[in-house]
């Protein structure tokens, strides 16, 4: 009775194993990623993001954009990105995820928007503008930049995963944790999350 | 006891196959039908691993590429095929891939450890060309985007596929239940035909399944391309193949085995083996059904 009993346990967990992740074969692009926390006068400015994208997927970007072959990206073709394979993310609000105080703080735009292609790798740059003034009391902001459907797959550059930028005023501090709490692709990951607090310097 | 764990087997597997969703590219398709779900207390670092290897596998590829191009040596060509094995067998370990259907289908009907290897691998195989015939005909016959191509051939062959998996579920379905009237021991064993018939039936279930392109084949091949190596692309292709088809085939040989362990379990041709093996082959029937109707319903 017990073997009977382990046997179909065994068997149950296997099965959930295999329908539990039954979707579709994701991801398909790995994105490097890299965050720049930018300051200005009054306080946090926003967010410039680096994005490196993996070689297969940026073959594949590549071979459809860079019209004339020749590996460099002009202008045109830069537009032409722009409006096939980036603009879009608008509707996923670009990965980006920040919340203010824990309040939520939706990415309506981004500006600055460029393209490179280095070692054969295409590299998106942009600006997501997300001000908050500073105060003697810190504030805090969190920032994680993941895609829900996981289509592509992004994580934090290893060597310089968080830059700050245009701080000196300020009394900052960056933590970066994954959060457990939050979970998406049927629950499979958590986002890593970046921590940003600061406040005006006490003078 | 018996019927207690088919229960509870049939439940699990209800509740699984209940959370399915669609996710197309992000980059290019405008749906957006996932939301972030919070507070989910499951997790899976196996996935998290699995992507975290494949993009080391893929980064080393590529590395390994242009080695063999420049040097034209064979070292990095055969660490290359090995590498792209291995990838192969963890993509497929990832999502998707018609893991669960293709268990699923094997479990609903008496089948034997051949079948299954052959169902594995003519799926891995069906998705793999249907991957390599994509970017074939698109470079060189339409020369269009690939990426605007492999989304809407993508959806196109989703709907085929989980309508017919859909098809497939509800004929299985039928069969069983017709079976389970029947009652006699030797209809059971007979009801899905001879030998040939079942090999039919196995490749037409894996066409029905595997005739999604390969995102992953797609991508080798363009990498390959942009490096002017078609043929090394399409070799490679093949070699993944190969590695999709080891994961497939031994996902469905598990589900297989466990199936005719938990019956091994239970006195031969007892009552209780026979309730449970219809039980479990009806489920399994319900579950391909399942399966095909949500992701047809999240792809349409």
């Amino acid at each position: 009775m017990k073997y009977r009993l382990s046997v179909s346990l065994i068997f149950a967990t296997l099965l959930l194993l295999v329908f539990s992740q039954t979707s579709f074969s994701h991801p398909h692009a790995f994105i490097d990623n890299k965050l720049t926390m930018i300051f200005d006068n009054e306080g946090f400015a926003g967010i410039r993001a680096e994005w490196v994208f993996d070689e297969f997927f940026s073959s594949m970007i590549v071979g459809d954009y860079d019209r004339n072959q020749n590996n460099i990206l002009e202008d045109s073709e830069i537009t032409a990105i722009k409006k096939g394979a980036f603009d879009n993310l608008s509707n996923f609000d670009h990965f980006t995820v920040i919340r203010i105080g824990g309040k939520p703080f939706k990415v309506k735009y981004v500006r600055d928007f460029s393209v490179a292609l280095k070692e054969g790798k295409l590299i998106y740059v942009f600006f997501i503008p997300c001000h908050v003034k500073a105060i003697l009391a810190f504030k805090e902001i969190v920032i994680s930049q993941y895609d829900p459907t996981y289509y592509a797959d992004m994580s934090l550059d290893e060597s310089q995963p968080i830059i700050m930028e245009g701080d000196s005023g300020f009394e900052t501090s960056c933590i970066i944790a994954e959060n457990p709490r939050i979970s998406y692709y049927f629950g499979l990951v958590h986002p890593i999350e970046t921590i940003v607090r600061f406040r005006l310097k006490d003078e | 006891m018996n019927r207690l764990s088919v229960i509870i087997l049939t439940l699990l597997l209800v509740f699984a196959c209940a959370s399915q969703a669609i996710a197309q590219n992000p980059f290019a398709s405008k749906d957006r039908q996932e939301t972030v779900s919070p507070s989910h207390v499951q997790s899976y670092p196996f996935l998290a691993k699995i992507s975290i290897w494949q993009q080391r596998l893929n980064q080393e590829m590529a590395d390994l590429t242009r080695q063999a191009r420049e040097t034209k040596s064979p070292k990095p060509l055969l660490l290359l095929i090995i590498i792209s094995f291995v990838y192969g067998v963890l993509h497929a370990a990832g999502p998707g891939h018609g893991k669960a259907v293709a268990m699923s289908y094997m479990v609903s009907r008496d089948s034997n450890l051949r079948e299954c290897v052959m169902l594995g691998n003519f799926i891995a195989l069906f998705h793999g060309v249907s991957g390599i015939i994509l970017v074939l005909i698109v470079h060189f016959i339409f020369q269009s985007t690939v990426m605007g191509s492999l989304e809407s051939l993508t959806r196109t062959t989703q709907i085929i596929s989980y309508g017919l998996i859909a098809l497939l579920g509800i004929i299985l379905l039928a069969k069983n239940f017709y079976s389970w009237n029947r009652r006699t021991e030797l209809e059971i064993l007979n009801h899905f035909g001879c030998a040939a018939e079942k090999q039919r039936r196995t490749l037409a279930a894996a066409l029905i399944v595997g005739i999604i392109p390969c995102p992953g084949v797609v991508l080798i091949m363009l990498f390959a391309m942009s490096l002017h190596m078609l043929w090394l692309g399409l070799f490679l292709a093949f070699v993944m193949i190969f590695g999709m088809a080891a994961t497939i085939s031994a996902v469905v040989i598990a589900g297989v085995t466990g199936k005719n362990m938990l019956l091994g379990t239970l006195e031969q041709k007892s009552k209780a083996a026979v309730v449970v093996e219809r039980t479990l082959n009806m489920a399994a029937a319900l579950i391909v059904t399942i399966l095909g109707l949500t992701l047809l319903a999240a792809t349409v």
